[in-house]
């Protein structure tokens, strides 16, 4: 159903997004711990290491506990390997929740803690959609890969959270 | 009789508790979506008819 609702352009869009978008999310990766390390915070720097690779690595389990074959569609991509959960997907919505964590830790702004969130969860939907427009990935692949990096970040986080200096702060 | 655990649980201010209470609730979610899309329907017979 879906293949016979595909617009040229929106085709020509998502097939560029899927393009750049390991080097975009590489290149983010390699800026947000860079940034760290130049500024000396260890201890965040292992935590958004955690956060976006390491759901990366988390992804490849689950891919082969799994097991799921890809979907036998009209694809316009080539994928290889196993479909769920979507490892494309889990790449941007991790470093969406790094891009967002660590805004929302660096500034009490309102406005760049919003600017975060409007900017890098499109980023990551944008990404499963597109796994699903091209033929690459069912849904539920890409579904699940997003509840995988949400929960994924919220454990990163409530790790962070567990410190002792945070408990008495409002 | 309150745990240690729970005791610990309970002194962290709300805003704390939020990411541990969105991980289990994500977790839960990501398994059950596992069971139905993966062991239900291992072919994706009810997916591939919307795409």
């Amino acid at each position: 159903m879906l293949s016979t609702l595909r617009m040229e352009v929106l085709t020509s869009v998502l097939l560029w997004v899927n393009r750049v978008h390991d080097k975009v999310i590489a290149s983010l990766v390699i800026v947000i711990l860079a940034t760290q390390i130049y500024r000396r915070r260890w201890r965040q720097f292992c935590l958004l290491l955690i956060m976006g690779p390491g759901a990366m690595l988390l992804n490849l389990l689950a891919k082969n506990v799994f097991q799921r074959p890809r979907p036998q569609v009209d694809a316009l991509v080539s994928a290889h390997g196993y479909a769920f959960p979507s490892g494309h997907t889990i790449a941007a919505a991790a470093v969406a929740a790094m891009l967002i964590h660590l805004t929302w830790r660096e500034t009490t702004s309102s406005g760049w803690r919003g600017a975060s969130v409007v900017l890098a969860v499109p980023m990551a939907l944008v990404v499963g959609f597109g796994r699903v427009y091209l033929g690459a990935h069912y849904p539920s692949d890409v579904m699940a890969s997003l509840l995988e990096a949400v929960a994924w970040s919220c454990l990163c986080i409530a790790v962070d959270c567990d410190r002792p200096d945070l408990s008495r702060t409002p | 009789m309150i745990s240690r655990l729970e005791l610990r649980w309970l002194r962290k201010p709300g805003w704390a508790r939020l990411p541990f209470s969105v991980t289990i609730l994500a977790t839960g979610l990501f398994f059950l979506l596992a069971h139905e899309a993966v062991i239900e329907h291992e072919h994706g017979a009810l997916e591939l008819y919307w795409m």
